[in-house]
């Protein structure tokens, strides 16, 4: 009489298990959808922009435009990234990245980011400091209009990294700030950003306008 | 006892099986009764007394029945039926995302015979190379180099430089800022004109032009982004221009 196999429960679930795995690999690795942990959506966008090997330095959970929205603050030695995913049907999707060349010998680097869904808009500046002497960080937010030729500009928000903006990660400091209030009233004029470099006695290193970053509307 | 309220009475004390697994319990009780009867009887037993000595040797039904419901641990049960629902739910997602295999088959062309067409309206010589780079994950190929006119600036030669970039892994994710930070520069140093390409998350092509002037005989293609630089020359098919 022929012998009926009878499996244990324990290895039934390590067959379904080990089935399910292989399954999800499949579907991650080519349709790159499934992703069951917010940091393969993230290393997802880092791999669109070139980056690896990256280590996390700071994560932000931000529900104003998605309730399971998570902001990654990621870095290798030559590059500094701030990377967004939210949850979806298709699982943790990645959605977009900016990634700042830390090569080039600057002794700030600094980015802007912003995201915009329905009427909510959030601003973000972030970026790495490689001289001692920046003890601290500001942003200027300008209005810039034209008016005879001219470009006129003045401050309409400016704001300080708090101490819980600062991070260090193998040796290298970095920074995330959240401007406050996103919105943006003045429709008639020109945004424009501004790094102040302040030393340990809160004078002012230099300034740099902030050029790189990326704008994303969900 | 008979042999179906044996089975009844053993499965009495399995509270926790599924359906399949008592099914699979009684199947297999089953089978042990057979074997034992079928070799009493072989030995010359009536068919009432190998049933009687059977049902001895099978032992308590109940204690059997305790014995076997530790077998089945809970967790054990729970573990298998998440790991179905995520494959059935992967699944579904990959029936929703299947539009992505094109993409895939764009990897696979990369890899094996990327061809996409030549905006060159003139040729005077082209060949194929097979020139792969390795940057960072992804490889940059450069598959295909030609010498001609595109007619967009009458007299002007050039150089058309045919790439492609993707994953290292098949089907994997490329970077598409690969091929946007590359360059072909002809001998004097000018830099490239980006003529147009396609991409998408598995595959990018592009195709770089540099002006040329008789003589010109190499161009080189570099590439310079988070530290990494990549230079080469590719020398120009044919004899170049007159």
């Amino acid at each position: 009489m022929k012998k009926n196999v009878l499996f244990s429960r324990r290895r039934t679930a390590l067959r379904r298990i080990l089935r399910t795995l292989v399954c999800l690999l499949l579907v991650q690795h080519i349709l790159g959808v499934g992703l069951l942990l917010p940091r393969q959506a993230i290393r997802q966008v880092e791999q669109r922009s070139g980056v690896t090997g990256t280590r996390v330095v700071a994560r932000r959970w931000m529900p104003k435009l998605y309730a399971t929205h998570l902001l990654y603050l990621t870095e290798n030695e030559a590059a500094t990234q701030l990377c967004d995913t939210h949850w979806t049907i298709f699982g943790w999707e990645g959605g977009f990245g900016w990634t700042l060349d830390c090569t080039t010998g600057e002794p700030l680097y600094i980015a802007e980011r912003s995201m915009s869904r329905s009427d909510e808009t959030l601003w973000y500046y972030y970026g790495r400091v490689d001289n001692v002497r920046i003890a601290d960080i500001s942003v200027s937010v300008q209005a810039e209009e034209f008016a005879d030729g001219k470009s006129v500009s003045r401050e309409v928000d400016r704001f300080t990294a708090a101490k819980g903006d600062w991070l260090t990660k193998e040796g290298r400091r970095y920074f995330l700030l959240r401007q406050a209030d996103g919105t943006w009233p003045y429709e008639q004029e020109r945004r424009r950003a501004f790094a102040v470099a302040l030393d340990a006695e809160g004078k002012e290193l230099f300034r740099q306008e902030i050029e790189q970053g990326t704008f994303s509307y969900y | 006892m008979e042999r179906g309220e044996y089975c009844d009475r053993v499965l009495a004390a399995l509270r926790r099986l599924t359906p399949e697994e008592r099914a699979a319990v009684r199947s297999e009780i089953d089978g042990h009764i057979e074997d034992h009867m079928e070799s009493l009887l072989e030995l010359g037993y009536t068919p009432e007394l190998a049933q009687e000595r059977t049902m001895a040797a099978m032992g308590d039904p109940e204690a059997v029945g305790r014995g076997l419901e530790a077998q089945y641990p809970l967790r054990w049960l729970l573990l298998g039926r998440c790991a179905v629902v995520l494959a059935v739910a992967a699944c579904l997602q990959a029936l929703l995302a299947v539009g992505m295999l094109g993409m895939v088959w764009d990897s696979v062309t990369a890899r094996i015979y990327p061809n996409e067409e030549s905006r060159m309206n003139g040729v005077a010589a082209t060949e194929r190379v097979n020139v792969r780079v390795p940057v960072g994950d992804d490889v940059l190929r450069v598959y295909r180099l030609a010498v001609g006119q595109r007619g967009e600036v009458p007299g002007l030669w050039e150089a058309e430089v045919s790439l492609c970039a993707y994953d290292h892994l098949p089907g994997g994710i490329v970077s598409d800022r690969l091929l946007s930070a590359t360059q072909v520069k002809n001998e004097r140093g000018e830099a490239s004109s980006h003529g147009g390409g396609r991409g998408s998350w598995k595959a990018d092509y592009t195709r770089l032009y540099a002006p040329l002037q008789p003589g010109d005989t190499f161009v080189t293609l570099e590439y310079e982004r988070l530290g990494e630089r990549v230079y080469l020359e590719l020398s120009l098919p044919g004899e170049g221009i007159s």
